[in-house]
């Protein structure tokens, strides 16, 4: 704790008489000192303010502080040391404004201990009323300097403690960036941290809450000022000002400053400018609506240009497959009314009538894939085993020469597009056909499992297989890793499959090794839900 | 003019038009076949307007085969306007088209197409497709009396 410097003390004027009497009140002190402050000790052991305070001291220590305290009064009145004597009441009345003992409770002490002392002095001077008298008037001039001496002391460190205190809140109170504006019951402002520009300190000072702070709010803060006033409650609002051409937005707290006895009398308010916090939330507000506009033109322009798309693969189909139709077509003709042409013009015909067959095919496949970008999923419980039965019964419908040997594995039943989905099976079953087509023994095994919220299915093979350095290329729109007189495609197959899938929310992946064999597999959630691998 | 027409081809690809005419006359199911390029000639033909006016429109064909995709006016409301009228909403009508779109099939049957085929591109099927429907209208299919 900070102390006061004492720089000072007291001198008193006595008179020799004075410390004659003085010499008494001593003699007799020293006397009973000891008896007496034992007794006050006692007695004040249950004191609300006195008994903790002592009981801080031990018994020797208590003697120990008497007795210099005896040896102190001894040197000043045999020695004339009052300085040194007067320095220590001064350090102890300090001592007392710090512990905030009040200065009649000290005086009360005093007082009892003159009490405590007056029997004795009857006793002592049974004989002699004059000296009886001159003792008292020797305690009494003691008294008297030793209270002068402390009490000097003591309201000057607790002045100065106040003053501490009331720098630091002023420092807080004016320092403070909030408006912080105390008011009386009557809403009058009693004082306020911070005078508004465009106003003097008499515009606001003694005036009223409603008028100065509160422009067009005035519903909102009488309702405030009554709650405080009448129910003691705090209470926060809101009010909007305006400076000039600005708009203000103020947050206010309110809230009561209880007096000693309960009651409210003044209340604080303390109002914080948030404009610029609310300008920015309008700004990012007004950043995201323009964002939504943004991302609106996008979706619009995005569909007009799925839109124009669309158109054009349909007028595809139409524009592009007549004049093919009629090349193949004329072509037949040509080749039918020749049965005996030569080989070469034969041959000839024959490819220009396979080569319109092939985009005839590209087209269709074209078409479909584009349709299927549109299409609506229609979702039922699709028995997959079912299906894969179905669709390899189709697909071998044709006898053939060859040796196939397609084994059925568990296959789980899932949600889905069953047409969509019968779509992928086909694709991956007849790649199986076609590419172990070279094979003497095609070896096809279909079968799924579950893997957390997803089925995996796969369709395994023993054929031709493909480098898994081309792998990116895999599920891409006519790319195609093998040529097509090696093996019929046009390439659109797999990337059906890949966006069939992808609708459902699942995935497409591959493995395959050259002359070995490809496993294609393919991931649909279990409740017809997001898929997450 | 007046002689009783059996077929009515409404395509405006006169390559199509040419096989289609090929495939029927093998099977010689082509000998009163009218061939019109648009939607316009093709209901002056069935209602004896414009072009047409005067055509006995009692006389009317056996079959329609109509091609969707024309200038001026389309098939579809060709087929539209043959069903709206009573004087030959009972014709059959095929559509004969290249597209395959949902919509112009939905839209077809919806208007009361009789059958809808998607022309192959390859000739083989295209020629089969075109002889079994002919066989197919004129021959077995019992029209009703009009």
């Amino acid at each position: 704790m900070e102390t006061s410097n004492i720089e000072y003390s007291i001198s008193p004027n006595f008179t020799e008489k004075d410390i004659e009497i003085l010499k008494m009140y001593f003699e007799l002190s020293k006397k009973y000192n000891p008896v007496i402050s034992e007794a006050l000790t006692a007695d004040l052991a249950d004191h609300p303010l006195w008994g903790p305070i002592m009981k801080q001291q031990n018994p020797e220590q208590r003697k120990a502080q008497n007795e210099k305290s005896l040896a102190m009064q001894h040197a000043a009145i045999y020695k004339g040391k009052w300085e040194e004597y007067s320095k220590e009441l001064l350090s102890q009345g300090v001592l007392y404004a710090q512990m905030n003992i009040s200065y009649t409770d000290w005086y009360e002490l005093i007082k009892m201990y003159k009490d405590y002392l007056l029997p004795y002095i009857k006793k002592d001077f049974a004989d002699s009323a004059e000296k009886a008298i001159l003792y008292l008037e020797g305690l009494s001039k003691f008294i008297d300097f030793a209270m002068y001496g402390i009490a000097e002391a003591y309201f000057a460190e607790k002045n100065r403690i106040i003053r501490a205190n009331e720098e630091r809140f002023r420092a807080i109170f004016y320092n403070s960036t909030d408006q912080i504006t105390l008011i009386d019951r009557e809403g009058l402002i009693i004082l306020a941290n911070q005078i508004p520009q465009h106003y003097k300190k008499e515009d606001i000072i003694g005036k009223s809450i409603l008028g100065f702070q509160t422009v067009g709010n005035d519903e909102i803060v009488k309702k405030a000022v009554h709650s405080v006033f009448d129910r003691k409650e705090s209470s926060v609002f809101e009010t909007l000002h305006l400076s000039g051409e600005k708009k203000l937005f103020y947050s206010s707290s309110i809230s009561p400053i209880f007096s000693d006895n309960g009651d409210v009398n003044t209340a604080v308010i303390i109002s914080r400018d948030l404009s610029l916090q609310k300008e920015a939330e309008e700004e990012v507000k007004e950043l995201n609506r323009s964002l939504e506009r943004k991302v609106e033109e996008r979706t619009k322009e995005l569909r007009d240009a799925v839109k124009e798309l669309e158109s054009f693969s349909y007028s595809i189909s139409h524009d592009l497959r007549s004049p093919l139709r009629a090349i193949n077509g004329f072509t037949h003709i040509l080749k039918d009314s020749y049965p005996n042409g030569d080989e070469e013009v034969v041959d000839a015909m024959n490819e220009i009538i396979d080569n319109t067959q092939r985009m005839g095919h590209l087209i269709d496949d074209l078409l479909e894939f584009s349709r299927l970008g549109r299409a609506e999923l229609t979702k039922t419980t699709v028995e997959m085993r079912a299906l894969v039965e179905t669709v390899i019964q189709e697909l071998t419908r044709v006898p053939s020469e060859r040796k196939i040997n397609i084994t059925l594995q568990r296959l789980e039943k899932v949600t889905g597009d069953q047409n969509l989905l019968k779509q992928v099976l086909v694709n991956m079953i007849d790649n199986a056909l076609k590419y172990t087509s070279k094979k003497e023994q095609a070896v096809i095994e279909i079968g799924s499992h579950v893997k957390g919220n997803n089925i995996i299915y796969y369709v395994k093979d023993n054929g031709a297989g493909f480098d898994m350095a081309y792998y990116g290329k895999l599920f891409s729109v006519f790319q195609r890793l093998h040529s097509a007189t090696e093996y019929e495609g046009t390439g659109v197959g797999l990337a059906l499959v890949q966006k069939i899938i992808t609708k459902h929310s699942g995935k497409v992946w591959a493995e395959g090794e050259v002359g070995i064999g490809a496993t294609f597999y393919f991931s649909l959630p279990k409740s017809g839900k997001e898929t997450s691998i | 003019m007046n002689d009783p027409v059996e077929i009515l081809l409404v395509e405006d690809s006169s390559s199509d038009a040419k096989l289609t005419i090929k495939a029927l006359k093998q099977k010689n199911l082509c000998n009163n076949l009218v061939h019109l390029t648009d939607g316009v000639q093709a209901l002056d033909f069935l209602f004896g307007r414009g072009t047409y006016a005067g055509r006995q429109v009692e006389n009317k064909p056996k079959i329609i085969l109509l091609d969707l995709n024309m200038p001026k006016i389309g098939g579809l409301e060709v087929l539209k306007e043959i069903r709206n009228d009573d004087k030959t909403r009972l014709i059959p009508v095929v559509v004969m088209t290249s597209s395959r779109e949902d919509r112009d099939i939905v839209e077809s049957y919806k208007l009361g197409v009789n059958s809808y085929i998607v022309k192959p591109v390859g000739f083989d099927n295209f020629f089969k497709a075109v002889s079994e429907l002919g066989l197919y209208w004129l021959l077995l299919n019992q029209p009703p009396k009009m």
